[in-house]
């Protein structure tokens, strides 16, 4: 069974393998629709946008706000700048929402008893499975919309894809605000989607030095795509064990 | 909670089919791995496209205008032609901001719009892609197949 709807301004859906529990599904969805109220940047009535905008003192952020702009802050550290949520000087942490409300809404699922789902919202997937059903994604293929260039099949894990191929320089590389050319896409698998969503987007923007930065982070494998279709992977990609 | 993540990976890169990697062995992997298949076309847009599509029988026909949606770079507006109950053609103009940004957006456009006219429903239950940065195109796009839905 697959719930699909907008949000965020892009496609998400929740599949389940039996009809889903309506309740869970609801709030799963809720929890989404929730993030985007608070954290569009293209919202007037946003949080985020009131803040931005001088409306909303920062004083009187909402916790998620304040959860949000803290993670923010970590990466950036962790990854020594080239993760930022700063866009043109002010705080834009697009980047990094979806796969936290992902994170939420696959929670909500958890809480109220569904326990085989694979969430994917836009292009983010997390999947979970309590029993032996299997999960099976397919990674877009860089320049060929039609095809995909390969296949994972997982039964609990996360895949975060970044790219600069859906639409031109959509990667800018914050320590020196060049577009990252290096590679055309970022798949990042591991076992929580907002690490993977935020590695993904860490490791176009490091380029040749990302993958090695991945495969550093206990868990989490890659795989990059240059603009000749070469491939790097780190060498557990193929075949993660957690 | 159980926090285990199996994955068999099946890269085909360039059409070139890589080797199974399946460390693990257990017979469940195994099995799932005979069925992995790399001939699925899709895309995560196509994905979006073949949900909305279940619904493809409400379109009425006709050619449909999109909003006009902004994002960081341009303005992008889409509009979809549609024929018996069906997308049969997508447009896309754009007003981009610097002629960097017109030539990489149109590069992305042409993509999404192959995108948008291929959907179709694949043998797998997801798509991993970059979409966030083309969340205008989808925008426009949605506007103009709501209107067709009307």
């Amino acid at each position: 069974m697959r719930q699909a709807f907008w949000c965020m301004g892009m496609p998400m859906s929740i599949d389940t393998p039996q009809a889903p529990n309506d309740t869970a599904l609801c709030a799963a969805m809720a929890e989404l629709r929730a993030a985007d109220e608070r954290f569009s940047p293209f919202k007037e009535t946003s949080e985020l946008v009131r803040f931005q905008t001088g409306q909303l003192p920062q004083g009187e952020l909402s916790p998620d706000m304040r959860a949000v702009m803290q993670a923010c802050q970590d990466w950036q550290r962790r990854t020594d700048g080239y993760f930022s949520a700063h866009f043109a000087g002010m705080f834009d942490p697009t980047g990094y929402v979806k796969g936290w409300a992902i994170a939420r809404a696959g929670a909500r699922l958890e809480a109220l008893g569904c326990h085989t789902y694979m969430i994917n919202a836009g292009g983010d997937i997390l999947a979970r499975s309590q029993g032996k059903h299997i999960w099976r994604v397919g990674l877009q293929h860089p320049t060929d919309p039609q095809a995909v260039a390969g296949t994972l099949t997982l039964r609990n894990g996360a895949v975060a894809t970044s790219g600069t191929y859906a639409r031109g320089r959509h990667i800018v590389n914050p320590r020196s605000g060049e577009a990252a050319t290096c590679f055309l896409s970022a798949t990042v698998v591991g076992p929580d989607i907002a690490t993977a969503d935020a590695l993904a987007t860490t490791l176009c923007a490091m380029g040749e030095a990302g993958p090695a930065f991945v495969q550093k982070q206990a868990g989490y494998q890659a795989l990059a795509v240059r603009p000749d279709l070469s491939a790097v992977q780190t060498p557990g990609f193929g075949a993660v064990s957690i | 909670m159980k926090k285990s993540l199996l994955i068999i990976a099946t890269i085909a890169l360039l059409g070139t089919l890589a080797a199974v990697v399946n460390p693990l062995g257990t017979k469940e992997n195994a099995a799932s791995t005979s069925k992995v298949t790399t001939s699925a076309s899709s895309s995560a847009v196509a994905s979006t496209a073949a949900a909305s599509s279940s619904a493809a029988a409400q379109y009425k026909d006709g050619t449909y205008q999109g909003s006009d949606v902004s994002n960081r770079y341009e303005d992008i507006q889409v509009s979809v032609t549609i024929s018996g109950g069906k997308i049969t053609a997508v447009h896309a103009s754009l007003n981009a901001q610097d002629d960097t940004s017109q030539s990489i957006a149109g590069d992305a456009i042409a993509s999404l719009k192959q995108a948008t006219l291929t959907a179709q429903s694949a043998s797998l239950d997801g798509v991993s892609g970059a979409t966030e940065a083309s969340a205008s195109y989808i925008q426009s796009l949605q506007s103009a197949i709501d209107k067709a839905k009307a």
